[in-house]
């Protein structure tokens, strides 16, 4: 449990840094440049740590389902819809309905146990807890409209 | 009404690929997984770059080597998420992910980090901060 909630915490901090650097870099150099050479580094940065770290055989990739293969995939998908999905309704509204999308999503994942993932049982509490969660984003992002508009206007200014 | 379509896939997709990656992981390990992704996607991103062509890729020499870093922090992500996946299941690790993510987004705009645009803060954020985290504690005591 502690390192899974470790991992988890430290995953949504490095999206948090990576989601800036890229919005900066993509100022300065287009969204799809920026994003094939995010790949290419971290294919790089991959490479490295697969030499150092080792562990898992190519070869167990016969057992895989071959669509599993495919997250690269569906992770420049993210990023295209993403971008239109701003373009289009601004970022408070898009950001807020990209989270209830993922969150409902992972919950049926977890209710069904889809995907080959262990079926895990939510209880009525952590319903509760799930909502409360999503009402405290919501109040946030809520707060944050203004200036994310002023935003805009600075990304205008700039480019 | 289209850019609630896309919003929507863009969840959908977010959630998919964690799993798609924690499932790779299960059969060749983190860190082979982590390089499949970014090959991959590597060549999906090349293939859309193709039809754009929105700058000469060779132009990244003029920019501050800290943002090709980005890509670095990618590689974290990736292992780190499908990590949290196996080991909590989709829902507790996607909340715990987003959680942290909107804190830190926060506290870089507060303190106008990297360059960032500097916000102060209102007493609606931290009431929405304050309900978040509440939240997450009821989730892990219920």
């Amino acid at each position: 449990m502690g390192l899974g909630m470790f991992c988890a915490i430290v995953a949504g901090m490095m999206i948090s840094l990576q989601t800036v650097l890229n919005a900066r870099m993509s100022h300065a150099f287009g969204a799809w440049a920026t994003t094939t050479l995010v790949f290419l580094v971290g294919l790089l940065g991959s490479l490295l740590a697969l030499v150092f770290f080792r562990g898992g055989e190519i070869s167990a990739l016969t057992e895989v389902k071959p669509l599993y293969l495919f997250g690269g995939f569906v992770g420049v998908g993210v990023v295209f819809c993403v971008m239109r999905g701003i373009q289009l309704l601004g970022p408070s509204i898009a950001i807020s309905v990209v989270l209830i999308s993922q969150l409902s999503f992972a919950l049926f994942v977890d209710v069904f146990g889809w995907f080959g993932l262990p079926k895990v049982d939510l209880s009525f509490g952590q319903i509760i807890g799930l909502v409360v969660m999503l009402s405290g984003i919501f109040v946030l992002k809520r707060y944050q409209v203004v200036e994310d508009v002023e935003e805009e206007k600075d990304i205008k200014a700039i480019s | 009404m289209q850019g609630i379509i896309f919003a929507l896939f863009s969840g959908l997709f977010i959630a998919l690929q964690g799993i798609f990656n924690a499932r790779l992981g299960d059969a060749v390990g983190p860190w082979l997984s982590v390089t499949i992704v970014h090959f991959v996607g590597l060549i999906g991103c090349l293939l859309i770059y193709g039809f754009v062509r929105d700058r000469k890729i060779g132009g990244f020499r003029t920019l501050p080597l800290v943002y090709a870093s980005g890509g670095l922090l990618g590689v974290l992500v990736v292992v780190t998420e499908l990590t949290s996946i196996q080991l909590l299941g989709m829902t507790w690790a996607m909340s715990l992910l987003l959680v942290a993510q909107i804190l830190c987004a926060f506290v870089i705009d507060l303190n106008g980090w990297f360059g960032v645009i500097k916000k102060s803060s209102n007493k609606g954020q931290w009431i929405g901060i304050g309900l978040m985290l509440t939240g997450v504690l009821i989730f892990s005591f219920a």
